[in-house]
């Protein structure tokens, strides 16, 4: 069986609790997706300019923007991987 | 290396691009004809002859004489100058006073009024209806005896929606009260004449339609008492000190050339682009359209697109290479509503999923076919992992009638 193609998650954190209860569901969701790679990234970093974001948190996840300035959550997020692996 | 996708530009309320023919009309002043126009030498004389040359179009595209018009950097001050300097004015004869203003002008109108008010003027903010326009009664009730300004925009920038100028100068006028009016999204976009208006003060910019930033210009009606804000310099008749931006200056004249010369084509053309829009987006996807479907500029089209996030829409259609704006705005590291929409009883939801189209000329069908079928698409994704329940609902109060389409 072959194993799921990896997909590539941004997330654009900052020094508040927002970022921190992102990097936890991220975290669990991680575990449930192990094809999950997340790439934690600073605010000010070229990357989160590149993509225009804003606000911490910021998730972005195969190019897509899924949250700014707000927490994902693990059902949205699961919402988003789901249907691209049925 | 990725190449970067063709950007489609739907955001013609925040700026244009700057029109061939102005960029060819400025760059003699920024090369040969350098000199400063208060110069009486032979090179001086020339900076100044265009000045006066751009002095006579810009009084030209709006209908006055070319010594009523005084050149600054913008609309922002414009504004400023508008408000603070009539206000000053006000200040020597008769001390502190009263100004009626709506709550959905620009910022520039906005702060002014708010340093004003730190002064010892007293400011009245009247609110627009649901369909994001102000009633000229409602203007003309919040007058009082010592009422000595109004200040009314005669386009929303947020929504476009129109506002009863004419109607309120009238009023004013009768009451000897002084009107200015925020033009800076209207001049080049729709027919504008200070004297069917009847304004006293009238500001505007030049890169609002196709001239360049960091040009703009007041009005001032003869005989309106107006003070500098920044003395010093004798340049536009003492009301704003400084040598003058020549180049940009020739620029902004030229642009207004044009936009007069082309205005009738310009309007047709881009209100057929956003009747398109629209009636595409409407079959596309759910949504509703802000503001009032008549009292509006061709050239905007702000809409509520049903559970989309519209700054997580916007940000991805910006990485498709189209550009569109939002009305909230990110203050003090969170996401602020738009205060025009919720000036007008909407929700935080309704503003949080409002996105403003804003067609320029230049735009063609294709394009907006193309921002169509990518905000489409996008919204569809974006409704599919947010559900109602984590965007927010409408609340009893909110104008938003959205929900039975949904349904």
């Amino acid at each position: 069986m072959s194993r799921p193609a990896p997909r590539v998650v941004e997330f654009f954190s900052g020094p508040d609790d927002l970022s921190d209860q992102q990097r936890e569901i991220l975290r669990k969701m991680g575990e449930r997706f192990p094809e999950l790679t997340v790439d934690e990234l600073p605010l000010d970093s070229d990357k989160a300019r590149e993509r225009g974001i804003p606000l911490a948190p910021g998730l972005v996840i195969d190019g897509v923007i899924l949250g700014v300035g707000s927490v994902v959550s693990a059902g949205r997020i699961r919402r988003y991987l789901q249907p691209q692996q049925e | 290396m990725t190449e970067a996708p063709k950007r489609i530009y739907l955001d013609h309320a925040a700026t244009t691009p700057a029109l061939p023919e102005v960029v060819d009309a400025m760059l003699p002043f920024l090369r040969e004809e350098f000199a400063n126009p208060s110069s009486i030498h032979a090179a001086g004389r020339a900076a100044r002859q265009a000045v006066n040359l751009a002095r006579s179009q810009v009084a030209g595209a709006l209908g006055c004489p070319p010594e009523q018009i005084v050149f600054t950097s913008g609309g922002t001050e414009s504004n400023v100058l508008a408000l603070l300097g009539a206000a000053f004015a006000r200040e020597e004869s008769g001390g502190k006073g009263h100004i009626v203003t709506s709550a959905i002008e620009h910022p520039a109108v906005l702060g002014a009024c708010r340093f004003l008010e730190s002064r010892g003027h007293r400011v009245t903010h009247v609110r627009p209806n649901a369909q994001v326009c102000i009633e000229a009664d409602a203007i003309i009730e919040a007058f009082a005896a010592d009422t000595f300004l109004v200040s009314l925009m005669l386009v929303n920038n947020e929504v476009g929606t129109i506002q009863p100028v004419a109607e309120v100068a009238r009023a004013a006028r009768e009451r000897g009260i002084l009107t200015h009016c925020d033009g800076v999204q209207a001049v080049g976009k729709m027919p504008v004449n200070v004297e069917s208006l009847g304004v006293d003060l009238l500001s505007f910019t030049g890169h609002k339609f196709g001239g360049p930033k960091g040009t703009g210009a007041l009005f001032v009606r003869e005989g309106t008492e107006l003070r500098p804000i920044a003395a010093g310099g004798k340049q536009e008749r003492g009301l704003r000190g400084g040598t003058e931006n020549v180049a940009g200056i020739a620029g902004f004249g030229k642009a207004c050339e044009l936009a007069a010369r082309d205005l009738e084509g310009n309007i047709d053309k881009v209100t057929r682009l956003r009747h398109r829009l629209i009636k595409l987006l409407d079959t596309a996807s759910p949504g509703r359209l802000n503001g009032d479907p008549e009292q509006t500029v061709p050239h905007v089209a702000n809409v509520c697109l049903v559970y989309v996030d519209a700054l997580l829409l916007m940000l991805n259609l910006s990485q498709r290479g189209i550009c569109i704006s939002v009305g909230s705005a990110c203050a003090s590291g969170k996401l602020e509503p738009s205060y025009v929409l919720r000036a007008a009883g909407m929700s935080d939801f309704a503003s949080f999923t409002s996105v403003r189209f804003s067609i320029g000329p230049s735009n063609t069908e294709d394009e907006v076919d193309e921002v169509v079928e990518q905000a489409a698409e996008m919204s569809a994704l974006l409704r599919k992992v947010r559900t109602p329940e984590e965007i927010g609902q409408c609340d009893e109060n909110c104008p938003c009638l959205w929900e039975e389409r949904v349904a």
